[in-house]
């Protein structure tokens, strides 16, 4: 397979993910939003998307946001629940390890959910242009710096986010993203089961967000726990 | 626009932490062995990551945040798009809000 990586590919993955970056626009905006009522400034707020890309971490980050900021348990907590980005670069080793080390990890820093999502069809298609990923990624990063900033700028003239339920949008986010990854009864019923008895247990005797580790940790142990007992029957 | 400097220090850290773990699973995968415990770990980690994240503030929430959660969840398994899940939560909990006065 000879993979290339050129500008055509950039434009290509931009444009086929623009719609998908539109549509989470009003994301963008409630981060932005919430930000503005959480205190944060409208520099931090654009920084903050720019540099750390990452709808649901930075939804976390906000939840989590107090005077003086937490910034050693943002950090952990952000590592955390950004874990997943891991498996996901992992895929795309046939794209990226041909073209370069500057090209394969400049590429994953634009790397969020819905991107990879698009990049990786287009890979499993036959795809041979590698920058069509970077084009993807581009165009959510854009987009969302963008409508940050609006929710930004709005955020202050918006009075009352909870009358409108908007302040529920985050925790929202999480469970519409996490209903695509049930697999069925015999695959994730005992995975999620645990995560959800430990973060409950963690959450109610320690502070922080240990409970999303110990949580993340006991699903994924069981789930391979799980695998080695289907393997041994 | 003025940057705090214990928020700018938060906003880099967060930023460096979330890039290594995307250049990471590239870089490991290319080194690692394999073992099928290994994937499985990764597979479930991120819905057991989310159940973590979702069961004690909804449990914890309240009628609007069981109506709304409860609306998020129908939407996403009819495979409505994120956005209208997100409204569609947003509307429930908003409407409960207004007729349960206290929540």
């Amino acid at each position: 397979m000879n993979i290339v990586f050129t500008t055509e590919g950039v434009r290509r993955g931009y444009v086929a993910a623009l719609p998908i970056a539109l549509g989470l626009s009003v994301f963008g905006m409630v981060y932005g939003l919430v930000a503005s009522q959480k205190g944060l400034s409208l520099a931090e707020t654009v920084l903050m998307s720019a540099i750390v890309f990452a709808g649901a971490a930075q939804m976390l980050a906000l939840e989590l946001w107090q005077e003086p900021v937490p910034a050693i348990s943002l950090t952990i907590a952000v590592l955390i629940i950004n874990l997943r980005y891991m498996m996901m670069t992992a895929v795309l080793r046939p794209w990226l390890a041909p073209v370069g080390k500057l090209r394969a990890y400049g590429s994953l820093f634009f790397t969020a959910d819905e991107n990879w999502a698009i990049g990786v069809a287009e890979m499993r298609r036959g795809g041979k242009d590698a920058a069509f990923y970077l084009g993807t990624g581009f165009a959510l990063w854009s987009i969302w710096v963008l409508t940050s900033a609006l929710g930004g700028i709005f955020g202050t003239v918006v009075a009352d986010p909870e009358r409108l339920g908007l302040d529920f949008v985050p925790l929202a986010a999480f469970l519409a993203l996490l209903v695509p990854m049930w697999e069925g009864k015999a695959r994730s019923l005992l995975p999620w089961i645990s995560a959800a008895a430990v973060a409950l247990a963690l959450h109610a005797l320690l502070p922080g967000t240990w409970y999303l580790v110990g949580g993340g940790i006991a699903g994924s142990l069981v789930g391979g726990l799980l695998l080695q007992h289907r393997d041994a029957t | 626009m003025s940057v705090d400097s214990l928020a700018l220090l938060a906003i880099l850290g967060m930023g460096l932490a979330t890039y290594l773990v995307r250049a990471s699973g590239f870089f490991l995968v290319q080194r690692l062995p394999r073992s099928r415990f290994l994937d499985a770990f990764l597979h479930h980690l991120p819905g057991a990551m989310f159940v973590a994240l979702v069961t004690p503030p909804v449990l914890g929430g309240g009628p609007p945040t069981w109506a709304g959660a409860l609306a998020v969840i129908s939407c996403a398994a009819l495979r409505a798009p994120l956005l209208v899940s997100l409204l569609a939560g947003a509307a429930t909990v908003a409407l409960l809000r207004q007729v349960l006065a206290g929540y």
